[in-house]
């Protein structure tokens, strides 16, 4: 069985080689590169490395790639070829064939991810507090154990949609879709995996004056930190929310209505601020800020592989009962 | 069937197989000798298939019972070691070539005689470097038949084998199969929509149409209970009570019959002759149930 698989597959496994080998040269540069570049500062990095997101971004999509192009044909195309009796006539029992097939192949793909999901935690270390932490979600989902989990859920998706349909194209846009509709709704349930943290930041009005064209929520010290913001809440220091609907200018006129700003003609706002100025003295706002800490990262990234391996173990018993279960072909 | 059947290696009692609400074979009743050739003819549609994959297990049978090679037909290698099987329109792996095919069966088999496979495939010269998508149907059926015999298997079953094949192709693919079959002593059973194709080389036959069978039993017995009975029609409508009759066929002066008699007719006023083979499978394929 297993000369089999390997003599049926070889192409694929070559082909997925140079994918591989393709990816872990240029993980390494990347890596490499940041690394001689840390000491140039944040703002340095998100300028030198901004195409880096949009990448790590399209990479999401190696495991549907996969369930859709290795999985999905795996028991179908011997249904559209006919082999399917041919090769569960042998001395080997489908139950084997089967088992053998996705032990083979989802073993070498998880382990290819892995090698995937390491090297990016790794490559992306040095750049994850220029772009809003390792939480970003151009890149949560190629690191750690979730590319692993999402290979193993791709792939099973593309198996049990082979084994039930029977027929190649159909089982390639099942897969497309099952793994679509359960993999973008995660994204909003992703922040409930943890406790959620809050911490309050008390701004002076008087720093918001100074800069008029920004917005309250920024001083909730996302950023470098690496936490997740999730929500900020922007209060009067009694409790009360504050209309933010035109930044941090709409909040300093709610203390001083007279307050009138000019646009001057490079973009910047100048308001005539002296009048202001003593009635805002010693005023502060509050924003309260829920977020999920840095530290959680590794506890969330946990709990969604732990989602996706349990339900790849689903389809993959869905996967073997089918072909196991002697059906009219 | 009077022949002494002391060990049946293909042995079915009341088999049945349902695709839903529809009986693609019913109540199979079937008892074939270790060593006997069969050719299972029928229309296309009869339950030829049906039956061939229920006695490999790649079907449940949905009512009755099958022993074929001693076992009771399943997916367990042990039952599939013993069974050889070449299945309608010889599917291969197109990408492999003849030589992969080969690596193929000694991977997936244990009791593999892979010298036995190259010797029949360089016999019918097929070239092992080609791959199975650029074979001829005649080298394709070879190379089927060489993966099957090569795992030396007790009952062989093929499916429609000549289907595809000229008539040289045929020849060469029975001659291939026949002293296989002579030289082991296995069992063979093989569909055809034609018993012309089969009618040589088989020693027993089974007729079914529309899932059920129609006709069973050693060839030579079969052929001499049955026979084509002329005469008046106030003769021939006299008959012992114990002679059926298949067909009839009236002149202006006299009436032919196709009857099965268990023992010869001797009224002188009735003239006698053998049938064809081909004749009487059409006789039982018409008749209505």
């Amino acid at each position: 069985m297993i000369w089999t698989t390997w003599r049926q597959h070889r192409a694929e496994a070559a082909v997925g080689a140079v994918i591989l080998a393709a990816l872990v040269a240029a993980m390494l540069t990347v890596g490499t590169i940041a690394r001689s570049r840390a000491h140039a500062g944040l703002e340095a990095l998100h300028r030198d490395f901004h195409t880096i997101p949009p990448f790590t971004a399209a990479l999401v999509a190696i495991p549907l790639l996969a369930g859709m192009f290795w999985a999905a044909p795996l028991v179908s195309r011997e249904y559209e070829a006919g082999t399917h009796r041919l090769a569960w006539t042998q001395s080997v029992s489908p139950l084997r064939w089967i088992t053998t097939k996705i032990a083979l192949i989802f073993g070498v793909l998880a382990f290819a991810a892995l090698v995937l999901g390491l090297l990016a935690t790794w490559t992306l270390d040095p750049l994850v507090p220029a772009f809003g932490g390792r939480y970003n979600s151009s890149w949560y989902d190629i690191q750690g154990m979730v590319p692993v989990a999402c290979m193993l859920f791709a792939l099973s998706v593309g198996v049990a949609a082979s084994a039930l349909i029977r027929r190649t194209i159909p089982a390639m846009a099942v897969t497309l879709l099952v793994y679509a509709v359960a993999r973008i709704p995660v994204h909003w349930f992703r922040p409930h995996f943890a406790p959620v943290s809050t911490r309050t930041v008390t701004v002076p009005v008087s720093t918001l004056l100074l800069k008029l064209e920004g917005n309250p929520e920024d001083f909730a010290g996302a950023g470098a930190s690496g936490d997740w913001v999730l929500h900020v809440r922007v209060t009067d220091s009694s409790g009360h929310p504050l209309d933010t609907h035109n930044g941090n200018l709409s909040v300093v006129q709610q203390y001083c209505p007279a307050l009138s700003p000019t646009r001057a003609a490079d973009g910047g706002v100048h308001v005539d601020a002296d009048a202001c100025r003593a009635t805002i003295k010693a005023l502060t706002i509050r924003d309260t800020v829920t977020y999920q800490p840095a530290s959680h990262f590794w506890f969330i990234q946990a709990v969604e592989s732990a989602i996706f391996f349990g339900l790849a173990v689903l389809f993959v018993t869905a996967a073997v009962l089918a072909v196991t279960r002697r059906r009219p072909t | 069937m009077s022949t002494a059947v002391t060990t049946a290696a293909v042995e079915t009692a009341g088999a049945g197989h349902r695709y839903g609400d529809f009986w693609a074979l019913r109540e199979c009743t079937l008892a074939l000798p270790a060593g006997s050739v069969t050719a299972v003819v029928g229309p296309n549609g009869a339950g030829k298939t049906t039956l061939l994959n229920l006695l490999v297990g790649l079907l449940p049978s949905s009512e009755g019972s099958l022993k074929v090679a001693g076992e009771q037909p399943s997916t367990e290698p042990d039952f599939l070691a013993r069974v050889g099987f070449v299945a309608q329109d010889c599917p291969l792996y197109k990408e492999f070539s003849v030589a992969d095919l080969l690596r193929f069966g000694q991977a997936m088999n244990p009791n593999w005689d892979g010298e036995l496979a190259r010797d029949r495939l360089l016999a019918a010269e097929v070239p092992l470097d080609r791959r199975a998508g650029r074979l001829s149907g005649g080298q394709r059926a070879q190379v089927a038949l060489a993966l099957a015999l090569a795992k030396r298997p007790q009952v062989l079953l093929l499916d429609e084998p000549l289907a595809s094949l000229d008539p040289l192709a045929r020849r060469d693919f029975l001659k291939t199969l026949l002293g296989s079959a002579a030289a082991t002593g296995m069992t063979v059973v093989m569909s055809s929509h034609l018993v012309g194709d089969l009618a040589r080389v088989c020693d027993h036959l089974v007729v079914i149409r529309d899932g059920r069978v129609r006709l069973a039993g050693e060839l030579d017995q079969i052929l001499s209970e049955h026979v084509l009975v002329s005469g008046a029609p106030d003769q021939t409508a006299r008959l012992p009570g114990d002679v059926q009759v298949l067909s009839e066929t009236h002149h202006e002066r006299h009436t032919t019959l196709l009857v099965r008699t268990p023992r010869p007719l001797l009224n002188p006023a009735l003239t006698t002759a053998p049938v064809d083979l081909e004749e009487l499978v059409l006789a039982y394929l018409e008749r209505p149930r």
